[in-house]
Parts: structure tokens; sequence; C-alpha cells
């Protein structure tokens, strides 16, 4: 599905969006979490089916993007949002989670960020991991194939193997941590 | 020869949606990886590229750590650095390692102009040198073996991947 940027066009969407038009805002870095946010408001809380998902599974989704969009995450850090990912997940996240991550907006670092706090997360079901790296691993993005491989990584879910064994990287360096997360998770 | 300075990075930020040929600097893992701390920035020095010393990088720096995560490193020489007018200083490190205490570097009175120096630096070493990366695996087994050697105590890791270790 391919998305056009949204506009700020806030007849579509409700109250909550419509307070960020009175926020000033002036940093450069401001204005780009700002677009950020706005982009995957509308996409999500749009009713005309762009992002799949119940309305819970949506205002949570857009809470933990805001979360994520306006704090990059960071190796080795535990991210502000990874409470909030771990308690959904531990109460079943919505099965449409994976679709929401990859249809709503083309930020390759916001997708890339989801994948990492959902690799920290225990109690995904193998479906949905599943779906999650293969969808991460077909991203023209390095940095989303390389949040898609680090998943499993940190999952160390042996019954992906599979998957990451039919792909085949064009960028040498994630093709040799490709072979690598299989090698270790193989033992 | 020169020093050769070690920081953390994340790779694919430097290589997302920008050529490899291409000297362009994206902005994120400036504003992520280089991040400053009253004008400094934060590195480990090692006297060659050898993975023992990056090792030894990795223990120094694993006590800030809240998570477990591969991890990727520049290495960078100190030389360009200052060439490009960049100061650099011997600060204690954060480490309960007292041997790798005194290895611990900082770019020091960082302005915009100077840390755009600093990442045109770290860029061309990533695209010039073959990419640092220690898979999760190797990142917990490494902190593993100090621990078991003692050179490391589990009471100095953070509590969130402290359970990791614990026997």
């Amino acid at each position: 599905m391919v998305l056009n940027t949204p506009t700020r066009d806030y007849e579509r969407t409700d109250q909550s969006l419509e307070q960020w038009d009175d926020s000033p805002v002036t940093s450069p870095f401001l204005q780009s979490a700002f677009d950020g946010i706005l982009q995957v408001a509308v996409l999500v809380e749009s009713d005309d089916g762009w992002v799949s998902g119940s309305e819970e599974g949506r205002r949570r989704f857009l809470a933990i993007s805001q979360a994520l969009i306006l704090e990059p995450v960071e190796s080795c850090m535990r991210h502000p949002a990874q409470d909030s990912v771990d308690a959904w997940v531990a109460q079943g996240a919505d099965p449409e989670l994976p679709s929401m991550i990859f249809e709503a907006g083309e930020r390759h670092d916001l997708i890339a960020s989801w994948l990492h706090v959902l690799g920290h997360a225990d109690g995904l079901g193998p479906a949905m991991k599943r779906t999650l790296l293969r969808k991460g691993l077909a991203s023209p993005s390095v940095l989303v194939r390389d949040a898609a491989i680090g998943a499993v990584e940190q999952w160390g879910d042996t019954e992906l193997v599979e998957v990451l064994r039919t792909h085949r990287d064009s960028v040498p360096w994630l093709a040799k941590y490709t072979r690598d997360v299989i090698r270790d998770l193989q033992g | 020869m020169t020093e050769l300075l070690v920081r953390k990075i994340s790779l694919a930020k430097w290589r997302d949606d920008f050529s490899e040929d291409s000297m362009e600097i994206p902005a994120d893992p400036v504003t992520s990886d280089l991040r400053t701390t009253g004008n400094r920035l934060s590195m480990w020095a090692v006297p060659n590229r050898e993975k023992e010393h990056l090792k030894k990088v990795l223990l120094a720096m694993c006590t800030t750590f809240q998570a477990l995560d591969k991890v990727d490193f520049v290495i960078i020489e100190k030389s360009d650095l200052e060439s490009a007018g960049v100061q650099v200083e011997s600060s204690s490190g954060k480490t309960p390692i007292a041997e790798l205490q005194k290895t611990h570097r900082d770019a020091v009175s960082l302005n915009l102009i100077r840390l755009g120096k600093c990442a045109a630096i770290v860029k061309k070493a990533i695209d010039s040198n073959e990419p640092i990366r220690l898979p999760l695996a190797e990142v917990k087994k490494i902190i593993a073996d100090a621990i078991e050697s003692k050179q490391l105590s589990v009471s100095h890791l953070h509590e969130k991947i402290r359970k990791e270790f614990e026997q």
C-alpha cells in the first residue's frame, strides 16, 4: 500500500490533535517530531481504512509511536516506551500491529524503532514475530532490515532461522550480521 | 603512531538512505550517536584495532547499559580530530574497572562547527573501514566472561540486565 504524505488536514483529526495547532514549534528538531507524529496520527485516526486494528489498538499504537518519535531508540538503553510495549504485548497485542507499523507512514526510523522495542518484549506470538520479520526484511531501508534481524536476535527464536536463511541481503555487513545471528541462534 | 578512539554508534543509522559513496552526513545519527554532554563527546582510547581492545571498551561501557543489544563501534584517529581543530582530553572514565578508567577521552569545547567535523571524521571512518559489530551473543559472552574472571561484578550492572548474569 502506498500512502500519500498527509498534509495538516485537521478536519480528519480529533480534539486531541487540534491542540497541536496552538503549540509553538520553533526548532527544526521539534518541527520534524511534530510532523512525524502528525503524519502517524492522521493515518491512524482516519476512518477510511488505511490502518487496520481495533480502536484501542490504534490508540496504543499512536501513543507509543509518539514516544518513539520524540525519543529515538538507542542500543543498550531501555526506551521510555518499553514498559508500555511490554504491557501491551503481555495483554495480547493487537493482531494488526504489524500492519499498523508498516502501513502508517513511510518513516523508516519509526518502523525500526518499533522493531527494536518489540524485539525487547517477551511474549509475542510466533505468527506475529514471523510477520514482523518478513515485512522487515522486505524493506528497502537498511535501518529497518537491521532492526528486523536484531529483533530475531533478541527473541532468540530458532523457528525464525529458516526465514533468515532465505534472506539475501545486498549490503555485505548486514548479510554477515544475518549469518552471525543464524549461527548464534543455532548454538 | 596516533592514538585510536572508539565510540559506540548505530551503524545502520549512518548507512540508511544514503549512498555508501556519499559524503553527505545524515542528521539522525549525529543527534543520537554523537550526543554531547557539557559540549564533550565521550570516547575510549585503544592502542590498535584488535578485538581484545574493543572487548575492553565494551566492558568499560557496559555498566551503563540498561538493555542488552548488539553493539556497533567506530574507530577514529585522534590526530584526525586534532587536525580538524578538535581538542581531545584525558578524563577519568566512569567504569568500575580500574585499569580502563585512564583510557577515557573527551573531545572537548565542541560547538556546531566542531561537532560537524567530528561527524565527518566518523562518517569517513565508517565508510572506509570494515564495520565493527559485536552481535548480542558476543556482547553477553564478553560480560559473562568478565564476571567469571572477577573483572566485573554483577552488582555493577544495571538492575534491568543483572538477572541475565546472575547464577
